[in-house]
């Protein structure tokens, strides 16, 4: 399984990850991707799918099943909410 | 609290209801008769969602007490259709697309009719200003005009058909 | 998902029908939330604070309770306390006990209009007696209102418990700011110290309200089961039961939710202020409980959209390049931590490709309502400042402002702000409209002056569920769980009767409650006509599967021998090539062939893209008097493709209207004993129709790949623009910059008399 970057867009970084907003990691989906950063940043987990959005490879994914297959770039995204 | 009694004409059948005499008619129309198309926006005259005809002369129903009506005749977004055929002003509303929300739209309605009542063939400009008394905060007003526009063409082609 | 499936040649879509419930609307019969009445129903009022900050040290409810008819008060202290969870509803997440606080003090009042009781009785009248007549203890408490003031590390507190943000090493926290939010990308610093030219300045603007013409009202009523049944207005009933069973603590199943007609929203009913109010009053009397809002209520209770703050600096090379962005915005979000910040950071500079900057966005708390979404909510206020910086620019440089904009605008394919890919975006084909549009090579009068800008909002879709079902005589039923706030009962028919070949006039539009059908977010964040009309043809093809595998039957054939086409199913192969079946042939015969034709499905698309406009504006100013006139507006906007031209020409025209309302009329009024004192239609004035110019639009169709019929959310982006095109309009006219709003006549009696 090839790794695949992590880019956590604020407030995320600051919020869950002390202000880190790289990793590196390697996962089958963003399943995975989410329970890997929540060792990281614990909580990240249960606010990810009300508060985060997933860019794969600059496409947003909202199916987190789908294979990240030979991905290089996951964003981690706030939501935009609207009016 | 002593109630009043009152006895009036709304959009042209008898009908009486029972008032406190702090009431506004707008109250006595939505609460006392069922008449829920005339709508409160802001209780103080500056929208026009209550918009009635009171005499044929146009009002904001939420400045005028219930008590006032007695012997009077009113006439509301709910007489404005005769039967189930709708009045010009209403078709062209919807022609033109001139209601996003439609909570605005009665006190347009009547507004509308009053206006082209007096003055058939209105200028846009004096369109603008019959209506600035009622507030719609979804269309920016430009279909609202057009549709008033159209409509006063179309009742004067009736009239000179007639 | 592919390429739209119908390329330009559609039978239904972007026609103009009448929509399906216009009748009920040009009529008065439509039901809104201010006209629903329950069958024994009490009428319910609420006591709010007078002061901006307060401790509530007692209040005492006995009078109250002794008026004749009052069946139930409460207070703070008859809501469950709830641990600060967030609530899962879709976009509009939030904190729960936030919400459960903004809806009923709880210990202390945070803002003139804080609810602090409420009661119910037998009439409207007995209600308000008994208000009146509950005593409240205050200890009133340091406020504080302005941003500016506000954000100042020795301001007072907002309120006890705010978890001040971290504003990285060595900087002491400030008490009200409880998010700071950098963005940066390049160096901003050094390619502004190298620009050729660089233009600066402080853009300030006052919180605005939605104005939406119907305010809030809800009947609740709590059954002996625990079972609550709510009927009111909302942008998405789904979302009020999310809200409502978080705030009172109880299951999401035992909330069922009636969406009645809105009257309007604009972001500002996609959250809740009255319905767990009433179920709580509803839970003491034992009988269903109407509260509603006076527009007093509205003004002072219920959501702004934040006031900003904002620095802006540009650099640009002598080619009018932009090289560099430093933006600081500092945005209010009332007595409670809000997003919108960080969505006008997301939008600073949207539109544009910049190599360098560096974008700082700052929330602050201030004794005001816990801010409400309004139309694109925090891109306006930026977009002010950018723009008019942008024009400044331009102006600095002599170029045209829109070839400047060319210049600078950002492709399809280009990567935004937050990472993503834009994909096939509009601006340049808007910016080229809109230069190319008789109104901007007008001839202007005197005092007159024109102003343009551009920007954007990023849209969203997200989940939603439909069903198309078929009567035996052909007719089809679509069920949807959208709010028609502006017309998207028509679109919704008119991509089903599209997808189906039937005509529209077929086809027929339910909102269902939310025990009917699944979970749709709320109508909001320009979202409805792209994700459920997502959720619609994607029914729809459901149910023509389902025909084509009747029709199959009815002809004694494989499924994957008949096709779908026109409205009728065709048989390909065997004996019956070449026949046909209408969809009302093969419904008539659904008992016959395995019973009732229906499919619904959820879906949950993320391929919306963002919409971007460009806007002309023609300002007259009297110079006697300091009143602007906007003598001429034009709208040109990106849609994707327009299901119902009419309706989307209407959100371009309605959204103008509302930045122009900010521009030039709009805010609140504080004053220094921290009160609302315009809280009336009277003194918060939004635009009349006499105010107004037509509003032409110009409908730039570049097609959305990610939606059947090239859907792109067109709701929110034509209120960002305006302030700018406005305001750049009006500093043009009088000869200095205008960048406090709103540009009232005072202000500009004052610049144009050396003020």
């Amino acid at each position: 399984m090839p790794s695949v970057k992590i880019v956590v867009m604020p407030p995320f970084d600051r919020e869950f990850f002390g202000g880190t907003d790289r990793f590196e990691l390697t996962a089958k989906t963003l399943f995975g991707v989410v329970n890997q950063l929540d060792e990281i940043g614990p909580g990240f987990a249960d606010l990810a799918d009300v508060r985060a959005a997933f860019a794969v490879d600059g496409e947003v994914q909202p199916d987190w099943s789908v294979s990240l297959g030979d991905a290089k770039e996951v964003i981690v995204m706030q939501k935009v909410a609207g009016g | 609290m002593s109630r009043i009694h009152v006895t009036t004409t709304v959009n042209g059948d008898e009908r009486e209801y029972l008032c406190s005499p702090g009431q506004t008619l707008l109250d006595a129309l939505r609460d006392e008769l069922g008449m829920t198309g005339s709508k409160e926006g802001c209780g103080s005259g500056d929208c026009g969602a209550c918009t009635v005809v009171l005499d044929g002369e146009m009002v904001c129903s939420c400045l005028v007490l219930a008590a006032e009506a007695e012997g009077r005749r009113v006439d509301t977004i709910e007489g404005v259709s005769e039967g189930s055929e709708l009045h010009p002003i209403q078709q062209k509303f919807l022609e033109n697309a001139a209601l996003q929300c439609g909570f605005c739209t009665p006190g347009f309605i009547v507004a509308s009719k009053a206006l082209l009542e007096k003055n058939p063939n209105p200028t846009e400009t004096e369109v603008r200003y019959w209506l600035a008394g009622n507030l719609c905060r979804c269309t920016g007003y430009d279909k609202i005009v057009r549709a008033v526009m159209d409509a006063a063409a179309e009742l004067r082609q009736e009239r000179t058909a007639a | 998902m592919n390429a739209p499936e119908a390329k330009g040649s559609f039978k239904f879509v972007g026609s103009r029908p009448i929509r399906p419930d216009g009748v009920e609307k040009v009529t008065g019969k439509a039901v809104f939330g201010t006209d629903y009445k329950a069958a024994n129903m009490l009428h319910g009022a609420i006591v709010r604070s007078p002061h901006p900050h307060a401790r509530i040290k007692s209040i005492d409810t006995s009078k109250a309770e002794a008026v004749p008819g009052v069946k139930a008060v409460v207070t703070g202290a008859d809501f469950p306390s709830i641990e600060d969870i967030i609530v899962r509803t879709g976009e509009s997440s939030g904190s729960a006990l936030d919400m459960s606080t903004n809806i009923m003090a709880k210990g202390e009042a945070l803002y003139d209009g804080h609810a602090v009781a409420a009661v119910a009785a037998v009439t409207k009248q007995a209600a308000l007696e008994a208000a009146r007549l509950i005593a409240v203890d205050y200890e009133v408490l340091p406020h504080v209102i302005d941003i500016n003031d506000a954000f100042a590390a020795e301001a007072p507190k907002v309120k006890e418990g705010i978890q001040a943000a971290d504003l990285g090493e060595g900087q002491a926290t400030r008490p009200n700011v409880t998010m700071k939010f950098p963005m940066a990308k390049g160096d901003a610093a050094a390619a502004m110290a190298s620009a050729a030219h660089v233009v600066s300045g402080h853009y300030s603007l006052k919180p605005v309200h939605q104005g939406y013409i119907e305010p809030h009202a809800a009947v609740a009523t709590w059954k002996a089961d625990g079972k609550v049944d709510v009927w009111c207005s909302s942008q998405g009933q789904f979302d009020v039961r999310g809200l409502t069973a978080s705030v009172l603590h109880i299951d999401v199943g035992n909330v069922r939710v009636m969406p009645l007609e809105i009257g309007g929203g604009f972001g500002g009913k996609t959250t809740i202020y009255l319905e767990p109010v009433a179920a709580l009053l509803s839970k003491k009397s034992g009988r269903p409980v109407r509260v509603a809002m006076t527009r007093e209520e509205v003004f002072r209770a219920t959501g702004p959209a934040p006031g900003g703050e904002i620095d802006v600096k540009l650099g640009a090379d002598a080619d009018g390049k932009i090289v560099a962005a430093e933006i600081d915005l500092k945005y209010s979000s009332g007595a409670f931590s809000g997003g919108d910040v960080w969505a006008g950071a997301a939008h600073s500079i949207n539109h544009y490709a910049i190599e360098n900057y560096a974008v700082t966005g700052w929330n602050v708390l201030c004794n005001m309502p816990k801010h409400a979404a309004y139309r694109a909510p925090g891109a306006p206020q930026i977009n002010f400042a950018v723009e008019c910086a942008v024009n400044d620019l331009a102006e600095k440089l002599g170029m045209d402002p829109i070839e400047m904009r060319l210049k600078n605008a950002v492709l399809p394919g280009a990567t935004g702000p937050m990472g993503n890919t834009l994909g096939e975006i509009g601006l340049v084909e808007c910016l080229e409209a809109a230069k190319a549009h008789p109104h901007y090579s007008a001839p202007l009068g005197a005092n007159q002056a024109r102003g343009v800008a551009c920007g954007s909002w990023m849209n969203y879709g997200g989940p939603s569920t439909a069903a198309v079902a078929l009567a035996d005589d052909g007719s089809v039923l679509v069920t949807e769980g959208n709010p028609d706030i502006g017309g998207s009962r028509a679109s919704m028919a008119l991509m089903a009767a599209e997808t189906l070949g039937v005509p529209y006039e077929k086809v027929s539009v339910t909102i269902a409650d939310t025990g009917s059908i699944g979970y749709s977010m709320v109508t909001g964040g320009s979202r409805t006509t792209y994700a459920t009309g997502i959720a619609v043809i994607e029914a729809a093809k459901g149910v023509i599967n389902i025909m084509r595998e009747r029709a199959a039957k009815m002809w004694e054939c494989d499924a994957g021998d008949v096709e779908w086409d026109d409205g009728k199913a065709v048989c390909k192969t065997g004996d019956n090539a070449g026949k046909t079946l209408t969809l009302a042939e093969i419904a008539a015969k659904a008992g016959a062939t395995g019973g009732p034709i229906a499919f619904e499905n959820g879906v949950n698309p993320l391929q919306h893209l963002p919409g971007y406009g460009a806007h002309i504006c023609d300002v007259e100013v009297d110079k006697e008097t300091g009143n602007v006139s906007v003598v001429r507006y034009t709208v040109v906007q990106d849609v994707g493709k327009a299901i119902h031209p009419a309706y989307v020409e209407g959100q371009m025209q309605g959204g103008a209207v509302q930045g122009i309302g900010w521009a030039l009329n709009e805010a609140y009024i504080y004053n220094k004993d921290g009160r609302l004192d315009n809280a009336g239609f009277l003194d918060y004035r939004i635009p009349v129709a006499s105010d107004m110019p037509m509003i032409d639009t110009v409908m730039v169709e570049k097609a959305n790949p990610g939606h059947p019929y090239g859907v792109k959310g067109v709701g929110e982006v034509p209120i960002v623009p305006p302030l700018a095109a406005v305001g750049s309009a009006v500093s043009k006219a009088v000869g200095k910059p205008m960048r406090s709003l709103p540009i009232s006549p005072d202000k500009v009696h004052a610049a144009l008399n050396g003020g």
